[in-house]
């Protein structure tokens, strides 16, 4: 993934809430770590639901 | 190694200096329209120009940290233009959403110089008229002259904007 592209998407899930900082390395690197939020763990879990579901659909409409 | 340069689209001013860095020349410094070299490997770096517009001067200084921590190089910034360098061919953005946000950047960058060669041309018209006015004949040919110039310089950036407009649609419609 592109450096450009992967910035913005950390910002959007920053901006959402899904995501916080973690831990930042203040020497040579500005390393950082991010840690998932309570309410970022549930919108990854019921998109995992949302995507099982549309599995089940389709594996059921084409049998 | 200094060159004088000025772009109005910004693929040719890529192109430009990674041309420069195949013949063995490395960008070091842009400012306006001078571009400063060094000697490098021909080949030695791909350069890829990022336009930040609209992102506050915080934002600009944390994108820059985070792109180079990737083992990108931070080479030059003028303005809202920063340019990276990495030893193999990279890309910046990597999908649809980012790149739409990009080229708009990028449009937004060159909007600028557009509206400001508007403004060049109709300041020549307002002049020319008054010269007319004022019997003052020769001012007159210089104003019209000049007037001719900026509809070219306008109708060539015009042509350029309104393809990169389409490039974005185009991104849009294959979203």
């Amino acid at each position: 993934m592109g450096a450009g592209t992967l910035y913005g998407a950390i910002n959007t899930l920053l901006d959402k809430g899904y995501i916080v900082l973690y831990s930042q390395e203040n020497f040579s690197r500005k390393k950082k770590e991010y840690i998932i939020t309570p309410m970022g763990r549930q919108v990854l879990l019921n998109e995992i639901t949302r995507l099982e579901e549309l599995v089940r659909n389709g594996k059921e409409l084409f049998k | 190694m200094k060159k004088y340069r000025l772009f109005y689209d910004p693929e040719k001013m890529e192109n430009f200096i990674n041309n420069m860095s195949a013949k063995g020349y490395g960008l070091t410094k842009i400012s306006g329209y001078v571009y400063e070299f060094t000697k490098i490997q021909p080949d030695q770096y791909k350069y890829k120009i990022d336009f930040l517009n609209g992102k506050s001067e915080t934002e600009i200084n944390n994108y820059i940290s985070f792109v180079t921590e990737s083992g990108i190089y931070f080479i030059a910034r003028y303005g809202k233009m920063v340019v990276f360098a990495k030893e193999t061919d990279f890309q910046l953005y990597t999908d649809v959403e980012s790149k739409i946000k990009a080229y708009t950047r990028t449009k937004n960058h060159f909007l600028i110089t557009v509206l400001t060669s508007v403004l060049c041309l109709s300041s020549c018209i307002i002049n020319a008229v008054s010269c007319y006015n004022n019997g003052l004949f020769i001012l007159l040919c210089l104003q019209i002259s000049l007037s001719l110039l900026w509809i070219i310089i306008g109708s060539v950036l015009t042509s350029k904007f309104v393809r990169y407009i389409n490039k974005i649609k185009m991104l849009k419609k294959n979203k």
